[in-house]
């Protein structure tokens, strides 16, 4: 199994310095805007939205936590994200990286530090949160972990349903147990010797990295090694053949 | 033209034999395909809305280098290799005739073997994850979107030495037939 599709450096945020402003609309430098909600929060939102959504995030409910985005959301994650930083548009990216993010993780606890709601005074429509939040959890691809974000929200409403239409999480801590060791196996580091107590949640995975690749390999090297041995026998055939030959023409 | 013959030595056969330059001759077509196939992948490069000296520079896209480089080396001159072999095979050791059934099996597992590895090697890891990085994915998820196709290349490349060991074995069981 030659090919491991790993990133050969260190694990970056994979995304630039995104910054916000006060100013109305605020540009990040993936070229999203993030606006500056200086108004009272409308109606109907505050804290528990936001609590939902993580409440389905602890759950391990990506579907459901997809689902808090609207269609065209965008999802970004920067600073010590272990690798999962990104820009992430859209409810099919988002779902991918919520997948690979927390759909490995056997607990994961997301809790709420303090929390901030603002709105538009223009549209009621449109409301903004900012958040600190701690999460702990444990998963197969990072051991035990946790960490602290600094988060800003933009919810719209839509057919009464606050949905995020933008995300910006800054993880400023994030420790994990394993770092660098999301690869097809969970053993495989990309420095440092395997850890052979890391196991797959496949068990085919697993099967291969214990017996199946060294099998191959072992299959492999016999089939070449069977050549002599063929060799020897055709050698043998045919000198017996030669030596019948000779026997019948007298 | 199949031959079911005894070798010079009195031996069976292990299997049924066909001259070496019938088999040089198939796997010249095949390396003709592998040509055009190489022309075929080679044509994204013109179209800049697909950006690849972008995504090429960057990991995974790089992974589109190397598996074009294997399908160049392996697929394309390793083809007209193995057809160079089997024509020099009754030139050089005099030996004109190999088994038709190891010759077909080491043509067809070398053939889905090379086009297999560089295709999820070349598409999936390369392209669609170096798509996905230059699009602002972080690794670990670009990683967890291609990682799939790591043991079906790990199979094939299995495919692909057989075939190798396959040629060796046809090749040094060849018989003289006149």
């Amino acid at each position: 199994m030659a090919a491991i599709f790993v990133a050969g450096g260190a694990v970056s945020s994979g995304i630039g310095v995104i910054t916000t402003s006060s100013g109305a609309n605020s540009s990040t430098s993936s070229g999203v805007s993030f606006p500056s909600l200086n108004g009272p929060p409308p109606s109907g939102f505050g804290q528990p939205v936001l609590q939902s959504h993580l409440q389905k995030l602890n759950s391990r409910d990506v579907v459901g936590a997809t689902n808090d985005f609207t269609s065209n959301g965008v999802m970004i994650w920067t600073g010590t994200t272990q690798g999962l930083g990104g820009v992430y548009s859209g409810q099919g990216n988002i779902r991918v990286t919520l997948q690979t993010a927390i759909g490995s993780a056997s607990s994961l606890s997301y809790t709420i530090v303090s929390f901030n709601a603002s709105g538009s005074t223009s549209n009621p429509s449109v409301a903004g949160a900012s958040a600190v939040l701690s999460f702990n959890g444990k998963s197969a691809i990072l051991g035990t972990f946790n960490g602290t974000i600094i988060a800003k929200y933009e919810y719209v409403n839509q057919a009464g349903t606050w949905l995020i239409q933008q995300e910006l999480s800054d993880y400023t801590t994030f420790n994990v147990q394993y770092s660098q060791g999301s690869t097809t196996f969970p053993q495989w580091q990309i420095t440092g010797p395997p850890l052979p107590q890391r196991y797959s949640e496949s068990p085919f995975k697993n099967w291969v990295y214990f017996y199946g690749g060294a099998a191959a390999a072992v299959a492999v090297a016999g089939y070449l090694s069977s050549l002599p041995i063929v060799l020897y026998f055709k050698k043998k055939r045919g000198s017996n053949g030669a030596t019948r030959r000779r026997s019948q023409n007298g | 033209m199949k031959l079911a013959i005894l070798d010079e030595s009195g031996g069976a056969p292990l299997f049924g034999r066909v001259p070496s330059e019938q088999i040089a001759k198939h796997f010249f077509k095949v390396g003709l395909l592998n040509v055009i196939i190489a022309v075929a992948v080679t044509l994204p490069v013109l179209v800049p809305q697909l950006g690849l000296p972008l995504k090429l520079e960057v990991w995974p896209g790089t992974w589109m280098f190397v598996s074009y480089f294997i399908f160049l080396i392996v697929g394309v001159m390793g083809c007209f290799m193995w057809c160079f072999i089997y024509y020099m095979l009754p030139r050089v050791f005099e030996k004109n005739t190999v088994s038709e059934f190891l010759a077909l099996s080491q043509l067809v597992s070398f053939e889905v073997a090379v086009v297999g590895i560089c295709a999820l090697m070349g598409v999936d890891a390369g392209y669609y994850g170096g798509t996905l990085y230059h699009n602002g994915f972080g690794p670990v998820v670009v990683t967890q979107l291609i990682a799939w196709a790591v043991i079906p290349i790990g199979t094939l490349i299995v495919v692909a030495l057989l075939s190798t060991v396959t040629g060796v074995f046809n090749v040094v069981t060849a018989t003289k037939e006149g």
